[in-house]
């Protein structure tokens, strides 16, 4: 009977999902698979930007680390509230108000050079890649917890389920599903919280206190002061502006709406982690205490729900990985045509759009075929954070602010950027202690003046 | 200082729900209000389609 009901629960959440993106409607022209044709509200942008940066990192992941460190990582998030106001505030305007731009790669393009649009184009195209493969591989591991399947079958099934309506229904497809999936988790996991709290934690309101000041000094305990600096850069430059969040915000109807949504998602994200740590607080007194950090979010819905509940909840983790993976294949296709393609070649916009298509596959592809390397998710996640914020972000940053950027300082910065973090980051790492965007972060500004002096010299100013 | 930290997670989850319908809303409007034309100007009159 219980799996007769589960079953149904999976059957109705996939059929609601399939008539939403059905609904989304199929992408006639590049600019609606691109950019929506720039016509988002704001809930919806705002939707969309929550749906893709809770991935298994703020949901699963999250809510092991409120288990093992309390609220230490609440306060670790707070960096990543305030990068997406400040990004809300000062850089997704400007970015907005550019004209012609679908990609950060046109929006490089434009303050320096084509050479320079073209190196932002392959930095974005990697790094969606590599953002994507982690996520399959989260996805694959929700889905095998599900139905037991092997790892590999389940990596292929999330992401050709998401490659499907990415490829056919582009941006406005992936925003409208992000929103309903949105919408699913926003509800059923605060009240998984609710339900907790109310039935479950023995003792009330100061025993739930009791082990969050506990947990939240041995979060404090455990680690050291370059770590924490570490994990404060990381959360707070690591994802600024990836590709996906980049399209949202040249994407939204207004420079209004482009602000005020990434202002909105950072001050949701704060009350996202209250919520999820919470969460991982609450199951310190409702499950052992040995239970392994990836697992505490499953094992907490399996003592609290009922089976159909625990079967809803998994679909819904499942969508978790796919609202980020759905944005991070329509980013990385559009960039490939638009910052790599299009500087080579003339593209009507009818080939525009099926280079675009093509390029979702070929990169759900890779992702799924790479999903097996991954090590683990949050290593996953911390390689691909080192690599952005000093290739892309130094020059995107003084680009959108200075009159006339000098190309050779943009080309400088994102080679070096690049190269020192992917150095740090799998050959000295271990032997330093230090994170490796800390030193490559340093490196790519440094380059940026180095270009900026040598390209003054050289233009006679 | 126990009652205050449970009344402010009870808070934080109820905004969470409170968001999420907001976007159901917004999705739903969405989905059943096909754009018949893109639209040429934004509201402001800064931006323009590109």
């Amino acid at each position: 009977m219980h799996t007769l009901s589960s079953v149904a629960v999976v059957v109705a959440y996939v059929g609601v999902l399939t008539f939403v993106a059905v609904r989304a409607r199929a992408a006639r022209e590049f600019a609606e698979f691109s950019l929506a044709r720039r016509a988002l509200p704001l809930a919806l942008v705002f939707g969309s930007l929550a749906a893709t940066y809770v991935g298994p990192g703020f949901s699963i992941g999250f809510v092991g680390r409120g288990f093992k460190s309390g609220f230490f990582f609440f306060l670790v998030g707070l960096a990543y509230a305030v990068q997406n106001v400040l990004v809300g505030l000062l850089i997704a305007p400007r970015l907005r108000k550019l004209k012609g731009c679908h990609t950060l790669g046109d929006a490089i393009g434009l303050k320096y050079d084509r050479t320079c649009q073209i190196l932002a184009g392959v930095i974005s195209v990697g790094l969606c890649t590599g953002f994507a493969a982690v996520m399959a591989k989260a996805g694959g591991v929700v889905l095998t917890d599900i139905f037991g399947l092997p790892t590999l079958s389940s990596v292929i099934i999330v992401v050709g389920v998401t490659a499907l309506y990415t490829t056919f229904g582009g941006l406005r497809a992936s925003v409208v599903t992000d929103a309903f999936q949105f919408t699913a988790f926003a509800v059923l996991l605060p009240i998984l919280l609710l339900l907790s709290l109310a039935f479950h934690v023995e003792g009330g309101a100061a025993a739930f206190a009791d082990q969050a000041s506990t947990a939240t000094r041995e979060g404090f305990g455990s680690v050291s002061p370059i770590g924490v600096a570490g994990l404060l850069a990381a959360f707070l430059l690591g994802e600024t502006l990836i590709p996906p969040y980049a399209n949202r915000a040249l994407a939204s109807k207004t420079t209004q709406i482009s602000r005020n949504g990434f202002v909105l998602a950072g001050i949701f994200s704060v009350i996202w982690f209250m919520v999820v740590i919470a969460l991982g607080v609450a199951a310190r007194s409702i499950i052992g205490a040995e239970t392994d950090e990836d697992h505490v979010l499953l094992s907490l819905v399996k003592s609290t729900m009922p089976a159909e509940g625990y079967v809803l909840l998994l679909v819904v983790l499942v969508s978790v990985v796919m609202s980020s993976l759905d944005s991070l294949l329509n980013a990385g296709a559009v960039a490939f045509t638009e910052d790599i393609v299009r500087p080579f070649a003339k593209l009507a916009d009818g080939s525009a759009l099926n280079v675009g298509r093509s390029a979702t596959i070929v990169i759900a592809g890779v992702a799924a075929a790479a999903a097996v390397a991954v090590p683990s998710i949050i290593k996953g996640l911390l390689i691909c954070y080192t690599i952005w914020a000093p290739a892309i972000l130094p020059v995107l940053i003084i680009g959108l602010w200075t009159e006339r950027p000098r190309p050779l300082a943009g080309i400088l910065s994102m080679l070096v950027g690049t190269l020192v973090a992917i150095t740090f980051q799998f050959i000295f790492s271990s032997d330093t202690g230090v994170p490796a965007i800390i030193p490559a972060l340093g490196s790519a500004l440094l380059a940026y003046v180095v270009g900026h002096w040598l390209g003054r010299n050289s233009s006679g100013a | 200082m126990a009652v205050l930290m449970l009344f402010l997670v009870v808070v934080a989850a109820l905004v969470v729900i409170t968001s999420g319908v907001w976007v159901a809303v917004a999705l739903i409007s969405a989905i059943c209000v096909r754009p018949s034309t893109p639209p040429k100007h934004d509201k402001s009159g800064q931006d323009t389609m590109d």
